[in-house]
């Protein structure tokens, strides 16, 4: 899958741009601040209908603006497509003007379409063009709680199993329906039994969809992990290995339960253990290793995206590559080039030892170089 | 509203009590209602009074109804041995359009959701129970919505009617007719997939 061409008006510090971009390799280059990231946010959004900085809508609007409007073209195995994401923020009347008349509730903000058809969920976009960011934010993969390493399967499934997204999103409305059920027994004092008859239907779901996405997040930790290892070996030669270690829905905890008023099992509590040489890498390893196993997830991701898409993702590196010592970013660059890849660097001059070293030059195909709300494509390095 | 004159202030503020009327709408409303004829600015008002005053929920079923009971409950032609409940009156008109269920109705007048505090005892629960315990009920067709909350709904009223010894079905999910498998929503085909029958 390649961009072949993306607009973006008032999105951050962007008025208005339009550029063309090219197959394989696409170097960004400019001062920090200049609007690197955010072009590769905006590809994001196009894609998987959010950012890869975790920013919400409101803030990806440019100062003083109301809406944003990102349109992108795309070509696939199945030719060219458009994707349009509109964005427009709420404000004293505009509910009327946007949502059609007589229906109740909100007002529909953002509106996608891809090819003109509208795409009801963004979830849904991202099936459709396949694609993986990396920037040096996904460290927290590592370094922080389970719930970072559940958000990484999570998005990569979401993007490729459609069953998953349902599955994903009932157990998470369930789960809010049962703590809310708990939380009111427990101010309540609800005797056993009562508790029991008021549990059991949403006990019964909780159990089925947490199931399903422990089923389906275990096969993929199982397709992910020797991936992830083979990299880790090239770039650290040590061992890299991932357990999976779900957390398997417990109706004998209800006692407990009721007196906190929470659930405390199921798949909102799954973990993925990292370990080198057999140490947690949360704990244990050094913050070389750290960003390598982080890099070795990320090579399995793209692996695990191009099988089940059936074609070569895009890949956001943002500011990537500087974080890597030397050795290990050219180790690695034959590994992460091979779709269209977009690279911000700040730095152009050691992208281009890196890629000289491994005879890669050629893959660029575009230096371009950012700034001042624009970006202007180069002759050359 | 000061910009407006007294009668058409109050007429815009009525309208904005509506769902998804803003003021915008409110205001070309009531424009629209001054140029209407009088006769029909009349009809509408005694047709708003009238549904107001005469529909109330019907005693049996929860229906929204005019009589008591109901023109379902009490059509003699309809099998009384079947119950299908719903968790809204809209739900029943849909499946009424069907015309092909001829077995009356147990209208919840909600879903379980403890997020809004909506509990056994918002719906009409004790009202279903006493029905089916009052003897001629055969089969109770659970046609809640296939959400998280309409699934939980079904288990929990499944749940209290299985003592009682009667047939309890849940309607099927799937993909819709006249539709194609290739535009059926991927979330839909997907379940419709593990629900699969043997033939």
């Amino acid at each position: 899958m390649e961009f072949e061409q993306a607009e973006l008006r008032c999105f951050r510090l962007y008025s208005r741009l339009a550029v063309r971009f090219v197959p394989g390799v696409n170097v960004l280059t400019g001062p920090n601040a200049s609007g690197k990231s955010t072009l590769l946010e905006a590809l994001g959004v196009l894609a998987v209908g959010r950012s890869f900085r975790g920013a919400g809508d409101q803030e990806m609007l440019q100062a003083g603006q109301t809406a944003y409007y990102l349109e992108g073209r795309f070509a696939g195995r199945h030719g060219s497509h458009t994707a349009r994401v509109v964005y427009s923020q709420t404000e004293p009347g505009a509910a009327e003007r946007v949502s059609p008349p007589g229906e109740e509730g909100a007002p529909s903000r953002k509106a996608v379409t891809l090819d003109g058809n509208p795409v009801t969920r963004t979830a849904e976009m991202a099936g459709r063009i396949p694609l993986l960011s990396f920037s040096p934010d996904d460290l927290a993969l590592v370094k922080g709680g389970p719930v970072e390493r559940r958000r990484f399967l999570d998005a990569l499934l979401g993007q490729t199993n459609p069953a998953y997204r349902d599955h994903l999103s009932r157990y998470q409305r369930t789960l809010a329906q049962r703590n809310a059920l708990l939380s009111d027994m427990a101010a309540r004092r609800t005797g056993a039994e009562s508790a029991a008859t008021r549990l059991e239907p949403w006990d019964e779901s909780l159990e089925a969809e947490s199931a399903a996405v422990q089923g389906l997040r275990k096969e993929a930790l199982t397709s992910l992990s020797p991936i992830a290892a083979a990299a880790f070996v090239s770039i650290d030669t040590r061992v890299l290995d991932l357990e999976y270690r779900p957390d398997e829905f417990d109706r004998r905890r209800r006692g407990e339960e009721l007196r906190r008023g929470l659930t405390l099992s199921g798949a909102h509590r799954d973990e993925v253990l990292a370990t080198v040489d057999g140490r947690e890498a949360r704990r244990f390893a050094s913050q070389g290793q750290q960003r390598s196993v982080v890099l070795s997830l990320k090579l399995a991701a793209l692996d695990f995206l191009e099988e089940k898409a059936g074609e070569k993702p895009v890949l956001l590196l943002d500011d990537v590559l500087s974080e890597l010592d030397p050795r290990r970013s050219a180790s690695l660059l034959p590994l992460l080039l091979r779709g269209q890849t977009f690279v911000t660097t700040t730095d152009r001059e050691a992208l281009v030892r890196a890629l000289v070293s491994k005879d890669l030059l050629e893959a660029v195909g575009g230096w371009f170089s950012v700034g001042g709300g624009q970006v202007n494509l180069e002759t050359g390095p | 509203m000061s910009h407006y004159p007294d009668a058409l202030a109050r007429l815009v503020q009525e309208f904005m009590r509506l769902p998804g009327i803003g003021p915008k709408t409110a205001q070309r409303l009531a424009f629209f209602v001054l140029r209407m004829e009088e006769r029909d600015v009349l009809a509408l008002a005694s047709a708003l009074a009238d549904a107001k005053r005469k529909i109330q929920r019907c005693q049996v079923c929860y229906n929204l109804a005019d009589a008591q009971p109901c023109r379902i409950c009490s059509d003699p032609r309809r099998d009384s041995s079947i119950l299908c409940v719903v968790e809204e009156a809209n739900d029943l008109i849909a499946m009424e359009k069907t015309r092909t269920y001829a077995g009356l109705y147990h209208v919840l007048e909600g879903c379980l959701s403890p997020l809004e505090g909506i509990g056994p005892e918002t719906l009409r629960l004790p009202e279903l129970l006493k029905r089916v315990k009052a003897g001629g009920t055969k089969e109770v067709i659970l046609a809640t919505n296939p959400t998280v909350e309409g699934e939980a709904t079904a288990m929990y009223v499944a749940r209290l009617l299985k003592p009682l010894g009667l047939k309890v079905t849940r309607i099927a999910r799937g993909i819709p007719v006249g539709g194609d498998l290739e535009y059926t929503d991927e979330a839909t085909l997907a379940r419709a997939l593990e629900g699969r029958r043997d033939m």
